[in-house]
């Protein structure tokens, strides 16, 4: 190749259009067709076993030797190479034909209707046609009609068309039918559709327009996905009110079952009419064009000349073909020999698709002959050829390839670039042994390329042109120092071997991945090397000159013996050496099982070129690469020695050992909802464990025995060590809690839990142990005299108060292997540590950043139970704190406001006499047993001393660990044994006015004892109420 | 564990936590070393308390005098889990008897061969007592060899596998050696000077210059880290044979070795 020269050379002479390129550029760049198919009737994609090379089919048909009527397509699918062919054939038709015929090439690019008589009209044979002014005016008139005009007045003629169907057309439609279709078009809505950009309309239009924007290639046709209703469209529809014709079709057109076949053929309904419109539309008649040819072959026939057509893609003339068709099928002898016409030998190319179903039966019926050109159309060698010459001309200068031309284009005299790049890399040897160097590519890539960057269906020299030959000097041209980028992707030959013997020895990824691409498709992407009798080292097949050439870092790759001279494919780039013999014994692998790491190989190649999988499925690689994933998820339970590493198994368990679910894979396209602690990167490392783990399980059937499983064990430990430390912060939840760990909110849970459900009382914070916390929680039955809240909190706590416990004792057991059995060995120093950080914290622990990131359920969990607990809290204590100071205030109004154990024994003393001397003089008031606040008076002060220091306490968790001591439950004797006093002194009172009443109403004196019972009552009670 | 017979109950972060209690006290009784470990508060049936405080013993981690236990080695030994790592895998050739020491050396040397046998440590059973002589290693021995030789850095973990891999222990040799750093080493010297506490893995035939596949790979692994070089330099007479792997760097022989730290 000649750098200088192509960057000017490269837009001439890479043109998919053949036609705009220039002669000498076009026939420097051809590469003969020897595989095309010749027919007698249409077969749309033939099988037929003769082939015949271009140049046989120019020989007997293009020139025509018996000097005969003649139409033949050349047809094949878009792209193949028809155009090509074609002007090709007019190439040498040009310079073979008799004196006496005139050539009419139409191009592809003047393919509106006036454009294609305009180039009629050009020919200087025709110079003095009849009624040449006519048609002149005809094809000079400009269309002035505005562009919305005329789309509106392109639809509106499809209306007529429905309306006015006589049937003549061929395919015909019912009247209910053709009522409804014809609403349908009619509808606001429905005509905005399709006049929109894109649409069917403006296809049409491109058919008309002289200047327009749409690509010419357009075939000018309904589609019957012209005809798709959305449920939007739909709406709209209905929602503005349309003919209920309208909607009715509009409905059919949705249904699942026959939607899809009703648009088609409504699509090929309105098909019928498109040349009769566009015509119309165009202000030609039908029959002008049909005319002018007449009128051609007539001025032709005076001058006693014949005519040959070549007619670049008929596929772009529609609206007009059918008119042109008519006209290159009426013959110039028998019936029409009096009509004095011209012989015409016409040359079509049309697409395969085209040809089956615009060219009606009787244009069919009339072509002479089908020339085929088969997808594929390149054998190998002319594939390398194809490439060679675009290269070599476009390396040309212009003078040097228009000088060959000068020259008639012998082939012999094909001019040959000398190579500005390109030594020892990959030639071609053409005709007459000149031999084209292909340079920036190799053969392996030529092939590569074609076959995996092509679909079926793209193998033309279009495609070769337009995705192969053209992307690949662009960039050798910008960009050699980055060549081959991302977009070469290693899909079909990724060999794990070779990509890790790179990554291994080369630091830059990018340069690591670069030189990856370029062994494995311009080389044999084998993991070997070879040194040949010269001295010259090969690196996968590829001379270590030329990787130095595009700047690739250096590798070494296992030594094979050089393949011999003879098996070299043109002395540049041998084909690799078979491998060695294995050393270890070979385990036998089904082929089925290789096949499915193969596949797999590529599927996870394909993800890690475009970073996006899918392995949520049950196809086969989906699958296999979620058990590689989950394969590799089980080893990390155990390679990850996560104790040791300073984290408890618990935490490991609730991040992925339990559900199993450590890595969510970059560009997973599902389960995108489910939390995953590490993102594991569409990386070759990443591609090379999953695929050691898939080879594990496939291979060796879940264990390493399997042939080369120690590269596999070893590629996999050394992931481990490289990524243990990532995995573990990223299971670990210091990063995104900020600094809260679950352990702490479990722990904090625990001790209110115990404090809430009645455990074993302490008297501070500081007394909870870790014995307290390893027991289970009290069985709490409500018999206390806490607040419906505390208890409904109690409840509350409880729900989850078994597995928080879990939680605990499993956190701090330094388990043996994965499952560590029942017994517990503690981590004393860690618990006790923690527990007294919680315990210092133990109201006050921040959720809020834990809440929101914490990504793990059963870690976020136990943060949210707390938050619970923490949300109900202080509501909770409030209204404790005023069931206490009400319990105190009756206390504290019988009793001082410091109680001592003696006020409340004088209490119980005073109140004992009272009822002994009410006993005495018999009142009708039950008798209080004091005794148990007497013996129990001691209690009794200590929790009236404890309500006091809680409604003077400002430190909540004082005020709690009081609280849950129940002081209520041990007071309450006291203020039953209160409030009867209060109640009873008053009844006692009362029975003394009433009896000292009675007796002043009586006579009878009352006895002195009774009076003076009655007096020390009566002192008593004073001396109480002064208490109660 | 390391003198007696090894036993699961005796794990590595066992022996570890019991040690940081020590550290903790001062002196402590053994009982109430065992009460902060595995409190009777618990009612466990069974007691693992002896297996893993006589595995502290044997690694020379604690004294016990009269069941009275105290620390045996400077706290800077047990700072850290890394740290005690280090300070036992510099004194396992003073164990050379020991069932640990042995199994170990004879899991390395299967070599390669060890990925076709079964997959369980527990299953080499009746090999590795042929290969050992230890007659009363038993299944449970095997298991309890798993968690040590994981965490001294012999391999990883596979359940019940152990994927050979000696990157960890040799960098523990390699660091509290005297090797200078970017010096290159013939590997002759290299092996001579790490010898002294490395025998566990390497050939006791000095003539044999061939390394098995777990020190291999570990090998490999820690050049790949950039925490040391390999080469084969041409020319060199000592030639050292790594276990052949085609894909790597370095795929076989290596001469020289270059020490380059683990920051760089």
């Amino acid at each position: 190749m000649n750098t200088n020269v192509v960057r000017k050379r490269i837009n001439q002479v890479i043109k998919t259009d053949s036609v705009s390129s220039s002669q000498g550029d076009f026939l420097a760049t051809h590469v003969p067709l020897n595989r095309l198919y010749l027919l007698d009737s249409f077969q749309i994609e033939p099988t037929s076993s003769v082939e015949y090379s271009e140049e046989a089919v120019y020989e007997d048909y293009v020139l025509n030797p018996d000097n005969k009527h003649q139409l033949i397509t050349v047809y094949g699918q878009s792209g193949t190479g028809k155009s090509h062919l074609i002007r090709w054939f007019e190439a040498r038709f040009e310079q073979d034909k008799p004196t006496d015929e005139v050539v009419l090439f139409i191009k592809r690019s003047d393919n509106t209707l006036k454009g294609t008589i305009k180039q009629l009209l050009d020919k200087e044979e025709v110079r003095n046609i009849h009624r040449r002014d006519i048609y002149e005016r005809l094809v000079e008139a400009s269309i002035s009609v505005e562009e919305n005009k005329l789309k509106d007045l392109l639809y509106t003629n499809f209306g007529i068309e429905v309306r006015n169907d006589n049937g003549s057309h061929g395919i015909t439609i019912t009247n209910t039918e053709s009522k409804r279709l014809s609403a349908f078009l009619d509808n606001e809505v429905i005509r905005n559709y399709m006049l929109r950009e894109n649409g069917p309309v403006e296809r049409m239009y491109s058919k008309i327009a002289e200047h327009t924007d749409v690509d010419r290639d357009t075939v000018a046709q309904f589609l019957p996905s012209d005809f798709s209703i959305s449920n939007d469209l739909m709406e709209s529809l209905e929602s503005s009110g349309g003919d209920l014709k309208a909607a009715k079709m509009a409905r059919r057109l949705m249904a699942d079952d026959s939607g899809d076949k009703e648009a088609e053929k409504i699509a090929n309904y309105l098909n019928q009419f498109v040349n009769d419109v566009i015509q119309r539309c165009a202000g030609i008649e039908p029959g002008d064009f049909k005319q002018v040819f007449l009128e051609i072959r007539k001025e032709l026939y005076k001058q006693g000349k014949g005519l040959t057509l070549f007619v670049e893609d008929i596929t772009s003339f529609t609206g007009v073909d059918d008119a042109l068709l008519d006209a290159l099928i009426v013959e110039n002898t028998g019936l029409n020999e009096e009509e004095h016409l011209c012989r015409i030998s016409s040359i079509i190319g049309t697409t395969s698709g085209y040809l089956q179903t615009n060219f009606r039966d009787n244009h069919k019926d009339r072509i002479t002959k089908f020339v085929y050109i088969p997808d594929n159309v390149f054998p190998t060698e002319e594939l390398f050829e194809f490439v060679g010459r675009y290269i070599n001309t476009m390396s040309l200068e212009t003078s040097e390839v228009e000088d060959w031309l000068s020259k008639h284009a012998n082939p012999a005299d094909y001019p040959i670039h000398n190579n500005e790049e390109g030594e020892h890399w990959d030639t071609v040897t053409i005709e007459h042994g000149k031999s084209l160097n292909l340079y920036p590519f190799s053969k392996r890539s030529i092939e590569y390329l074609y076959n995996l960057w092509l679909p079926v269906g793209q193998k033309t020299p279009r495609f070769i042109i337009r995705k192969i030959i053209e992307p690949v000097l662009r960039d050798v041209l910008d960009h050699k120092d980055h060549f081959p980028d991302e977009k070469y992707k290693v899909t079909s030959n990724a060999n794990s071997s070779l990509n890790f013997s790179i990554h291994n020895q080369i630091d830059d990824d990018k340069q690591a991945n670069r030189l990856f691409r370029f062994l494995s498709i311009w080389g044999n992407g084998k993991p070997e090397e070879y040194t040949d009798e010269s001295g010259t080292r090969y690196i996968c097949s590829i001379r270590e000159d030329l990787l130095q050439d595009f700047s690739f870092p250096l590798i070494t790759l296992s030594d094979i013996e050089p393949p011999a001279s003879e098996t070299k494919t043109n002395g540049t780039l041998p084909a690799a050496h078979e491998e060695p013999e294995p050393e270890e014994p070979i385990i036998s692998v089904s082929e089925d099982r290789q096949v499915k790491i193969a596949n797999l190989e590529e599927y996870l190649g394909k993800w890690v070129n475009e970073k996006t999988i899918d392995i949520s499925t049950s196809l086969k690689n989906s699958a296999a690469a979620r058990n590689a994933v989950e394969d590799l998820t089980d080893y990390l339970k155990t390679a990850i020695n996560w104790q040791s590493e300073g984290e408890s198994y618990d935490n490991a368990k609730k991040a992925f050992i339990d559900n199993g679910k450590l890595f969510f894979l970059e560009g997973q396209t599902k389960n995108r909802d489910t939390n995953y602690p590490c993102v594991l990167p569409a990386t070759w490392e990443s591609q090379f464990v999953l695929m050691a783990f898939a080879r594990w399980r496939e291979f060796g059937q879940c264990s390493w025995n399997y042939r080369d499983a120690d590269f596999d064990a070893f590629i996999v430990s050394e992931w481990t060590e490289k990524h243990k430390r990532e995995i573990f912060t990223s299971v670990s939840e210091d990063s995104t809690t900020n600094g809260l760990e679950y352990i702490d909110a479990a722990l904090a849970y625990e001790i209110l839990g115990k404090l809430f459900c009645g455990n074993p009382c302490v008297d501070s914070v500081d007394d909870i142990s870790i014995e307290l916390v390893c027991e289970e929680l009290s069985d709490n039955d409500n018999s206390n005299h806490h607040t419906s809240d505390w208890n409904a909190l109690a409840k509350i706590i409880k729900r989850n108060a078994e597995s928080n416990h879990k939680t605990i004792l499993d956190y701090y057991n330094l388990i043996q292997g994965t499952s560590g059995g029942s017994l517990k060995v503690f981590d004393y120093l860690s618990f006790d540590r923690e527990l007294h950080n919680v315990k210092n914290n133990l109201l006050s622990l921040v959720l809020e950043p834990a809440i929101e990131n914490e990504v793990i359920k059963a870690r976020r969990d136990i943060y949210f139970s707390l938050q619970e607990v923490y949300n109900r809290l202080d509501t909770v204590l409030d209204n404790e704190q005023e069931a206490l100071r009400s319990v105190y205030s009756i206390v504290t109004e019988a009793l001082d406001e410091d109680v001592e154990e003696d006020d409340i024994t004088d209490l119980t003393s005073a109140a004992e006499r009272f009822y002994n001397k009410v006993n005495e003089v018999q009142f009708n008031i039950g008798i209080a047993d004091c005794s148990y606040v007497k013996q129990n008076a001691n209690h009794i002060a200590n929790a009236i001393n404890n309500i006091k220091t809680i409604l003077d306490s400002d430190s909540k968790v004082d005020m709690l660990v009081l609280m849950s001591k129940d002081p209520c439950l041990t007071v309450n004797p006291l203020v039953e044994l209160l409030q009867k006093l209060d109640q009873d002194l008053i009844k006692a009172n009362q029975n003394i006015e009433f009896k000292k009443a009675e007796l002043g109403d009586v006579d009878d004196q009352p006895s002195d004892i009774f009076m003076n019972a009655m007096d020390e009552l009566a002192q008593d009670i004073a001396r109480l109420e002064t208490e109660v | 564990m390391f003198k007696g017979r090894m036993k699961t109950a005796a794990t590595p972060e066992r022996v570890y936590a019991l040690c940081k209690i020590v550290e903790a006290e001062g002196i402590i009784t053994s009982s109430k070393l065992k009460e902060k470990m595995e409190p009777s508060f618990l009612s466990q049936a069974t007691v693992y308390y002896g297996d893993y405080r006589t595995a502290a013993e044997e690694l020379g981690l604690i004294k016990n005098e009269d069941n009275m236990i105290s620390l045996a080695v400077d706290p800077a030994v047990i700072a850290t889990l890394a740290s005690m790592r280090g300070y036992i895998n510099g004194r396992l050739e003073q164990m050379q008897d020991g069932p640990f020491y042995k199994v170990t050396k004879s899991y390395f040397e299967i070599g390669k061969d060890i990925f076709h046998k079964e997959n369980s440590v527990s299953s080499l059973v009746s090999e590795m007592k042929n290969m050992t002589g230890e007659s009363t290693l038993d299944a449970d021995g095997m298991r309890a060899w798993r968690f040590w030789a994981s965490f001294l850095g012999f391999g990883y973990l596979h359940d019940m596998f152990v994927i050979p891999n000696a990157k960890v222990f040799l960098e523990d040799l390699i660091i509290s050696s005297e090797l200078e750093l970017e010096h290159l080493y013939s590997f002759g010297e290299f092996i001579d000077i790490l010898r002294p506490r490395c025998n566990i893995l390497f050939p006791t035939d000095v003539t044999e210059k061939s390394l098995n596949f777990g020190v291999s790979a570990g090998l490999r692994a820690l050049h790949d880290c950039k925490e040391i070089e390999l080469q084969h330099i041409l020319d060199q007479q000592d030639i050292w044979n790594l276990c052949n792997m085609p894909a790597h760097a370095i795929k076989g022989t290596v001469t020289n070795i270059t020490i380059l730290g683990r920051d760089t």
